[in-house]
C-alpha cells in the first residue's frame, strides 16, 4: 500500500547482513506476498591509478533526498501493484565489500516486485543527492561518479 | 525594503573549492546575483558541473529572491 508519510531511508556506516535478514523475516506475516525483489549495492574495490578504493564515505543533502525517494516512491506505487517496498541507504564511512544500499519490493506476484525494484534503484542513483567520496588505499580521494 | 538572506548550501566535490560547508550572503535580489557573488568567490565554479536548487527545489532560471532562502550547489549525484 501506498502512504503519504515521508520515511528516513538513511542509516549510518554499512547496511549489515544481519539488518537484512531481519527485514526479510518481518515480511512471513505479510501472507498475501507472493514474491519479493531485492537488490544490494556494494562498495566495489575499483582500482584508480596504483591505487585501490578502500571505503566510500557517503554524504547527502538529506531533507531534499528525502523529499525526493518519497517522490519516487508514491511514482513507483501509482505505477506497479506493489504489496510494499522499503528502501536503505547508507550515510558516512562504507569499506569495499560492505552493502550501502537496500531495496526490496514485495507483490503478490513476481512481476511487479521485480519492475519497481530496478526502476528504483535507477531512479536513485540518477534523482537523490547523494555524494560518495572514495577514499583510496594511499590515502588520497576521488569523488564516486555513477556509470549509466 | 525586507532584508534579504541566502543560506548557501555546498556539497559533494564543490566543497574541495569552498573548504565550507556553508555560507550566509544577504541583500541580493535573485539568483543569478548570488551565483556572480559566488563565482567571484570561487572562480573555478564557472567550470564546474552542478545543478542549483532554491529552497529544496531544482531551478533552471533566474528567480527573484525575499526574504529568507536556502540556495544549495549540487554537483553530479553519485548515491549507491
Amino acid at each position: 500500500m501506498s502512504d503519504h508519510k515521508i520515511r528516513n531511508i538513511f542509516v549510518q556506516g554499512p547496511i549489515s547482513g544481519a539488518f537484512i535478514g531481519e527485514k526479510i523475516a518481518a515480511h512471513s506475516s505479510k501472507t498475501n506476498i507472493g514474491g519479493h525483489s531485492i537488490f544490494l549495492g556494494q562498495v566495489r574495490a575499483d582500482f584508480k591509478e596504483n591505487s585501490t578504493v578502500a571505503g566510500i564515505e557517503y554524504t547527502t543533502y538529506e531533507e531534499m533526498a528525502l523529499n525526493k525517494m518519497h517522490e519516487i516512491r508514491q511514482a513507483i506505487f501509482s505505477q506497479y501493484e506493489l504489496t510494499c517496498m522499503h528502501v536503505y541507504h547508507s550515510l558516512g564511512w562504507v569499506p569495499v565489500g560492505e552493502i550501502s544500499l537496500f531495496v526490496f519490493a514485495s507483490s503478490v506476484h513476481r512481476a511487479p516486485a521485480i519492475e519497481a525494484c530496478r526502476e528504483t534503484v535507477e531512479r536513485i542513483k540518477k534523482e537523490l543527492p547523494v555524494w560518495g567520496k572514495e577514499i583510496l588505499s594511499d590515502q588520497s580521494y576521488q569523488w564516486k561518479e555513477n556509470k549509466k | 525594503m525586507t532584508s534579504i538572506k541566502i543560506t548557501v548550501l555546498f556539497f559533494g566535490q564543490i566543497t574541495d573549492y569552498t573548504h565550507m560547508p556553508s555560507l550566509e550572503l544577504t541583500d541580493l535580489k535573485d539568483t543569478d546575483a548570488v551565483m556572480d557573488r559566488l563565482t567571484t568567490m570561487f572562480p573555478i565554479l564557472k567550470s564546474s558541473p552542478f545543478q542549483m536548487a532554491l529552497d529544496k527545489e531544482i531551478i533552471h532560471e533566474n528567480i527573484p529572491l525575499h526574504g529568507h532562502h536556502t540556495l544549495a550547489l549540487l554537483p553530479p549525484y553519485a548515491g549507491g
